[in-house]
């Protein structure tokens, strides 16, 4: 039988290799040792060659093991509300915290999750006032709420 | 008896009315989130690390101890009604409980498991009292190398066991110590891993990786699975006489085999609550019930799971090295708060300590209130399905992340952190020991660097001082152990598929 080599096990565990690889390489412009103690580059160097090592033994071990017959949950909703929080982040330097909260959370109700108009509008300004109230007025975070409190 | 008059001073500090407020709201929300789907003690305490930064850390770990010691009550509930259990040391309890639930005993099955965990959670709580500051009093005498070698332990323990993969785990502990090098190395001065930007010299905070990983990666790895389940009904909670006489001496058991797993770093109440069930299913009369709705198969591994979670704080406050995933959040939050977790603690910020041991008996009781007339209440919870609940908790994440340091860029590091804990879950890579490296990288490159000052250069000083040789034998076990055991499963695997025709 066909085994397909590039999963998204494998994809994953190759990135935490070419972390410890990026590590390495990056430690080597810091000094390594000096007089009786390690230097700056001494334990990235370590840490990153012990990454590269270990992720690279959990490719190896994919690739012996019998191929995973689990079947994973689909992307798009995880997919979905990753790119909601993407957005949010993106938008929260402009227009303050209480619009793309607020329509985070009306997104993933009403486009992701297709609940009711009225109970999710409800349930989202509720969610919104309170962190607002809590915030800013209960523990005097200075979060800027709307555009002009930047 | 020092210990007992310590207790009493934790007992006029717990008391007080915000920190008996604390008490009910940790228990309250600990047993909630045990309760509800798709979120754990760990995520609800990574959550509320922005709420309580700044704030009264005696109070904020008065709460935190009280979530991590509630949920493992909610959890129960979970597992009793719709066989899911809330926690992964409630699984053992999902057995006989469901069946129980089916036969239209869940009530009973709660109520034991109510006052098993009650019983259980005062024993352990007791030698909490007992056996931490002992513990700590002999750790004083720790150096460098000892500080390095339990840091070492304390690392492997937590990757060991966390997740299937001892591989997955001991790499996740890695690259947690490998992010802990960004920013600013405090012995040379010398800005590391920054990439040119100016608020990474500071580092990645606790809170953002944790936040991240337990708030915004559940969350995303959840949001597609979590489904609705028909729930049991619970009418009584209160056991029957015949239930309460085979339910007493598995509840004693289970509270003395989950404190001595509990104590163990690393161990945690899981397999605690696996070594019980087992225990009284080799011990019964009647082991042929087992699975078919035993009452002691609910009460042996509910009173080990909440011992064991009293067990798991030894360790922590004693030596600084947290027991399972949520006291290694805990621990962080010891950080955080400006308090250095080890044997010091005793004796330097001893009425925390003592109010915090002090609070987990108060807790007991309130959760033995609330759960015994409240358990059909609660029950009712399992209804809110997952889809009315994340994008809140979404939204807490990234406002919850800002107001700790006013900064935006700590909001898309919880994007990134986010996805990556997504990854994890969906890949099988634990979290936990990924926030341990972060949280104690620090500790390890300096208690190295005095430790290699101190003997000139030379690894040995870490196997010629008897205590850092043992914990450092002890890290090598923890490691060998479950890969040998592995590697010996496997053989037999392939040995006897060898002999089917």
């Amino acid at each position: 039988m066909k085994q397909k080599i590039l999963t998204g096990d494998m994809a994953f565990a190759g990135g935490w290799t070419l972390l410890g690889l990026y590590w390495v390489v990056g430690s080597l412009d810091f000094p390594l040792w000096s007089g009786f103690a390690p230097d700056s580059g001494f334990l990235p160097l370590v840490y990153g060659a012990l990454l590269l090592l270990l992720s690279g033994g959990v490719m190896i071990s994919l690739l012996l093991a019998d191929p995973d017959e689990e079947e994973r949950e689909p992307l798009t909703k995880s997919m979905l509300v990753l790119g909601a929080l993407v957005v949010v982040v993106a938008s929260l330097g402009f227009i303050g915290f209480l619009l793309p909260v607020f329509a985070m959370m009306m997104f993933i109700y009403l486009y992701v999750e297709r609940l009711p108009l009225l109970r999710s509008t409800i349930i989202s300004a509720l969610v919104t006032g309170c962190l607002a109230l809590i915030f800013v007025h209960w523990l005097a975070v200075p979060l800027p709420l709307t555009p002009w409190d930047f | 008896m020092e210990s007992l008059i310590d207790l009493g001073g934790g007992f006029a500090t717990a008391l007080t009315p915000a920190n008996l407020l604390m008490c009910f709201v940790g228990v309250f929300l600990g047993q909630l989130v045990g309760v509800l789907p798709g979120i754990g003690p760990s995520a609800a305490i990574a959550l509320l690390l922005p709420l309580t930064f700044g704030g009264d850390p005696t109070g904020s770990l008065i709460m935190f101890a009280g979530i991590y010691y509630g949920a493992q009550y909610g959890g129960t509930i979970t597992s009793v009604l719709i066989s899911v259990p809330g926690e992964s040391s409630t699984v053992m309890t999902s057995i006989d409980g469901y069946q129980m639930a089916i036969k239209g005993r869940a009530g009973p099955a709660l109520g034991i498991a109510a006052i098993g965990s009650f019983i259980a959670g005062t024993i352990a709580t007791l030698g909490l009292t007992l056996v931490a500051p002992a513990l700590a009093e002999a750790a004083l005498a720790f150096g460098p190398p000892e500080y390095f070698a339990l840091v070492v332990l304390g690392l492997v323990a937590l990757a060991a066991v966390s997740g299937r993969s001892v591989l997955r785990g001991v790499a996740a502990g890695v690259a947690g110590l490998l992010l802990a090098t960004i920013g600013v190395d405090p012995q040379s001065g010398v800005s590391r891993f920054d990439f040119g930007m100016i608020w990474l010299l500071d580092g990645i905070e606790f809170i953002v990786l944790t936040v991240a990983l337990f708030g915004v990666g559940e969350v995303l790895a959840s949001c597609s699975s979590a489904t609705a389940r028909p729930v049991a009904e619970v009418k009584s909670a209160l056991p029957t006489r015949e239930d309460w006489r085979r339910s007493r001496m598995p509840i004693l058991r289970g509270s003395f085999v989950g404190f001595l797993v509990g104590v163990l770093p690393g161990t945690g109440a899981t397999i605690a609550s696996f070594i019980a069930y087992i225990m009284e299913k080799k011990l019964s009369r009647h082991p042929e019930e087992f699975g078919k709705g035993a009452i002691e198969g609910v009460a042996g591994p509910e009173a080990s799971n909440n011992a064991a979670a009293a067990g798991a704080l030894v360790p922590m406050f004693a030596l600084g090295v947290p027991g399972s995933g949520t006291t290694a959040i805990i621990l962080g939050a010891l950080i955080m708060f400006g308090l250095r977790p080890g044997p010091e603690l005793f004796t330097q910020n001893s009425t925390l300590v003592w109010a915090v041991i002090a609070s987990m008996y108060i807790g007991n009781v309130l959760l033995l209130i609330m759960n015994l007339p409240l358990a059909g209440l609660f029950a009712r919870l399992l209804k809110v399905p997952y889809k009315w609940l994340y994008p809140p908790i979404l939204a807490i994440c990234l406002v919850g992340v800002f107001s700790q340091a006013n900064s935006l860029e700590d909001c898309w590091l919880v994007v990134g952190f986010g996805a990556l804990g997504w990854g994890m879950k969906r890949f099988d890579w634990p979290a936990a020991p990924m926030v341990l490296g972060l949280v104690l990288g620090p500790i390890f490159e300096s208690s190295l660097r005095q430790s290699l000052t101190m003997s000139h250069g030379t690894a040995i000083i870490f196997f010629d001082r008897p205590i850092a040789a043992a914990l450092m034998v002890a890290a090598a076990l923890f490691l060998a152990v479950p890969l040998i055991a592995g590697m010996l499963a496997s053989r037999a695997r392939h040995a006897s598929m060898g002999e089917l025709p």
